[in-house]
Formats: C-alpha cells, sequence, structure tokens
C-alpha cells in the first residue's frame, strides 16, 4: 500500500451512527412536508413533528449530531421544496436551529434534572421565539407582538406533545 | 410515562401552565375593551386607516400581491387573497382589540385598534 493514501472507509464502527442519522434526516423532511394539510388545528400554527427527530438525535447521539441534524434536516427540505422563501425557510432554518441548540445546551448542563419531555418543552418554546423574531425581522411589523404569548404557550404545548412522542420512540429504539 | 418525569420537567410544566393562565385571563381582560379602527399596514407602513362603523369591501394592494377584506358588524374578515397558503382567508373574522390578519406572503396585516390610539393616529 502506498502510505499517506487513506482507506476509504476508515471507521466501520461509525456506519450504524451514520445510517440512523441518515434516516432521521429523512424522516424529518418527510415529516415536515406531511405535516401541514393533516395536523393544523389553527390556521398557522403547527405542532411541528420534525422536531421528534431532533430530541431523538440529541437523546441518541448527543449535542453536536442533533444540531447537525437540524441543519441538513431544514436545509435538504428546502432543497427539495425548490423554494429558498425567506420566510419559509428563514423561519424553519433559524427555528429548527436554535431549539436544536437550546435542547443541546439544556441536555449538556442540566442532564440530571429534566427528561426527554422537559428538554422538548424547551425546543418548542425556543423554535417559535425564533420564529417569531425572523418574521418580525422580515416584516418589521408590530402587529405580531400580540401573538407572542400565543406562539410561545402553543410552542410548549406542541413541545410537550413532541417530547412524549419521542420518549415512546427513544424506549422502543433502546430495546433494538 | 408519568413516572420518568423528573424535577426540572415538573417546574417547566408548571411555568408553562402558569403563563397559560396569565395570559388566559389578559385576553380576557381586554376582550372587553372598546374597539375603534382597522389598521392596515404593509412591510410596517400603515396604508389603511378604516373606521370600525364603515362597513364595506376594501381591495389592499401590496408589491408582492392584494387581497379583498369585508368589514361588517365590527368584525374583519379577509375574503380573498393572491397568496399561495391562503392563512390569511382560514383565519375567519376577528373582532377583539389588538387582534391581527397577518398575510405573511403578501405582507399585509390588519389589525383592530382600540379607543384612544385610533384617535392619535386618525388626526392627521
Amino acid at each position: 500500500m502506498l502510505e499517506g493514501i487513506k482507506p476509504l472507509i476508515q471507521q466501520p464502527t461509525n456506519l450504524k451512527k451514520l445510517t440512523y442519522i441518515s434516516a432521521l434526516i429523512a424522516l424529518g423532511i418527510v415529516l415536515n412536508f406531511l405535516e401541514p394539510p393533516i395536523f393544523s388545528f389553527i390556521p398557522g400554527i403547527r405542532i411541528g413533528f420534525a422536531n421528534i427527530v431532533s430530541v431523538l438525535g440529541l437523546f441518541m447521539f448527543g449535542e453536536w449530531d442533533a444540531i447537525a441534524i437540524a441543519f441538513f434536516r431544514t436545509i435538504l427540505g428546502a432543497v427539495i421544496k425548490g423554494s429558498l422563501n425567506p420566510i419559509q425557510f428563514g423561519t424553519s432554518f433559524t427555528g429548527g436551529i436554535f431549539a436544536a441548540t437550546t435542547m443541546a445546551l439544556a441536555y449538556k448542563f442540566f442532564k440530571k434534572h429534566f427528561s426527554i419531555v422537559g428538554i422538548s418543552i424547551i425546543g418548542g418554546i425556543s423554535n417559535n421565539l425564533a420564529q417569531f423574531f425572523v418574521v418580525i425581522a422580515i416584516t418589521k411589523n408590530n402587529a405580531f407582538w400580540y401573538y407572542l404569548p400565543l406562539l410561545l404557550l402553543f410552542g410548549g404545548l406542541s413541545g410537550w406533545i413532541i417530547g412524549i412522542l419521542s420518549q415512546l420512540i427513544y424506549n422502543k429504539l433502546k430495546t433494538i | 410515562m408519568r413516572s420518568t418525569l423528573k424535577r426540572g420537567d415538573k417546574v417547566i410544566i408548571f411555568l408553562l401552565v402558569v403563563f397559560a393562565a396569565f395570559f388566559a385571563f389578559e385576553k380576557y381582560a381586554l376582550s372587553n375593551n372598546k374597539i375603534s379602527s382597522v389598521i392596515i399596514r404593509s412591510d410596517g407602513e400603515i396604508i389603511k386607516n378604516i373606521p370600525i362603523t364603515n362597513n364595506g369591501e376594501y381591495i389592499i394592494k401590496s408589491k408582492e400581491g392584494e387581497l379583498t377584506c369585508i368589514i361588517k358588524d365590527q368584525k374583519v374578515e379577509v375574503v380573498e387573497s393572491t397568496c399561495p397558503d391562503k392563512l390569511c382567508m382560514k383565519q375567519g373574522w376577528i373582532s377583539k382589540q389588538g387582534e391581527s390578519i397577518i398575510c405573511l406572503p403578501n405582507r399585509i396585516s390588519i389589525t383592530i385598534v382600540g379607543g384612544n390610539k385610533a384617535i392619535d393616529s386618525t388626526t392627521y
């Protein structure tokens, strides 16, 4: 063998992790596409089931992988949709990354005090908070401030639902 | 499920419930306020200011598109819009102070304002 040329697959032990993360990203994109027509009780407010994959990624692989999943999920989702609409892409990208980051921080520093549900609620609230400020920054419209409490409330509630679902999925995955 | 909740979870759920109760109370308190006019903004600038008693159909244009809204019996509704998602139309009637119909694709917002604020903004 020539020196200095590395084999293509260096760490076969990472293959399982890579497969899981790819599957989570794909799942996140699909959930994001399927959601709006089915689960939109109030116009404009969504549960954001795609965040399940960020939560699962965080608890399965750790902080950086969760942020990476959110990053690729939102970017690939926009590429597949074929539009980089500043509001649509801006809210989903910023919301996804910010939620993954706050969840990663909460996981890193307060792991002892929170279960999946608590971390997911933090993620849901930060997701909506980030999206709110993106919309404010783009439209410069003060009419939105009236809806901030409602958005935070729904962020928390959807985070709760997502946390319970993630906990169920996580428990099943653990037994595999 | 319940047994897996840790102390931090309970604290955050408690805060959420308190916040919800506070919000519901505030909304209830606001709902009794008198409303006076409808302010229509595009890209943050006021383009129309219509007294709530002026019943009728209004066409609002912005750089991105246009929509039609109806004012009737102190309520406002968007009935037609050029935007792709039609969320503004799905929202239905609004009638309380501070409530808005916001059409993001068209960059148009319709806000109901109450008593004193409206007088300030109509004295040109």
